[in-house]
């Protein structure tokens, strides 16, 4: 099963400032189309899904994890990672949201470990959004990803 | 509550497969700790208001839109997914509720 490093790839994109919400969740769903990972209709769909149900993907303090159903165009699990430095609103009370982590998969099981380290690493959230906001580069966001993931595990061992 | 068996626990997001999935782990692992026998199952919105279950561990997005229409018992708004604190205190305090039922 793949963890959130190898989920990621390269899939990392830093932006100033956004417009919308709408266009967060669009530029993220690109990186995934990019790659093969989803179809149109899946960035479609996750923008619906926020739409109808509301800002509940933006689980915490300046962090989104918009995604929609396996059915709706995932053909394999993946990630991306939106960096937007000045945040956008997704009028929820965990606005302004600077990190976009958009998913897809296939199946109920393949992002499992995936959301075990997001629970592990949320737990830290803010240290997180301030450190990947702040990153001067995508390589310096990856570095950081892997020393956090590294000791989370050796402190978990 | 009748003794003996598990506490009914939904854990529930718009699709049911991202948000829910992750809260059932962490709500696992917190009544694991906790020393409380649970049954934890996820469900999307559209199923999770219709459930008859103890408790509702959702979005505070959508519990809003759950409250007046759910079937369960206690209805548990997360407004931080990280933080474990928040979770484990309301979650175990509608725990407590529902047992001295």
């Amino acid at each position: 099963m793949l963890d959130i490093l190898e989920a990621l790839d390269s899939r990392i994109r830093i932006e100033k400032s956004l417009s919308s919400w709408e266009e967060a969740i669009k530029i993220s769903g690109l990186l995934l189309k990019e790659d093969n990972i989803i179809t149109q209709q899946y960035i479609e769909k996750m923008i619906n899904v926020a739409k109808q149900l509301g800002p509940y993907v933006v689980i915490a303090p300046g962090i989104a994890i918009p995604h929609a159903r396996p059915e709706d165009g995932a053909k394999k699990f993946g990630l991306s990672l939106l960096v937007i430095k000045d945040g956008v609103s997704f009028n929820s009370h965990n606005d302004p949201v600077f990190l976009v982590l958009s998913f897809a998969t296939p199946d109920s099981q393949s992002h499992l470990k995936f959301l075990q380290q997001l629970a592990t690493i949320l737990q830290n959230s803010t240290e997180l959004v301030e450190k990947i906001r702040n990153a001067s580069s995508t390589d310096d966001i990856i570095n950081y990803l892997k020393n956090l993931l590294s000791a989370e595990e050796e402190a978990s061992a | 509550m009748e003794k003996n068996r598990p506490l009914r626990v939904v854990t529930a997001c718009g699709l049911g497969t991202g948000t829910a999935l992750y809260l059932k782990m962490v709500v696992e692992d917190i009544l694991k700790k906790a020393g409380i026998y649970a049954d934890v199952i996820t469900a999307d919105s559209s199923i999770a208001p219709t459930l008859e279950t103890d408790i509702i561990v959702t979005a505070l997005d959508l519990a809003e839109d759950f409250k007046g229409r759910a079937k369960a018992k206690e209805i548990v708004a997360v407004e931080n997914y990280g933080n474990r604190k928040e979770i484990s205190e309301k979650l175990l305090e509608a725990a407590r509720r529902i047992r001295e039922e």
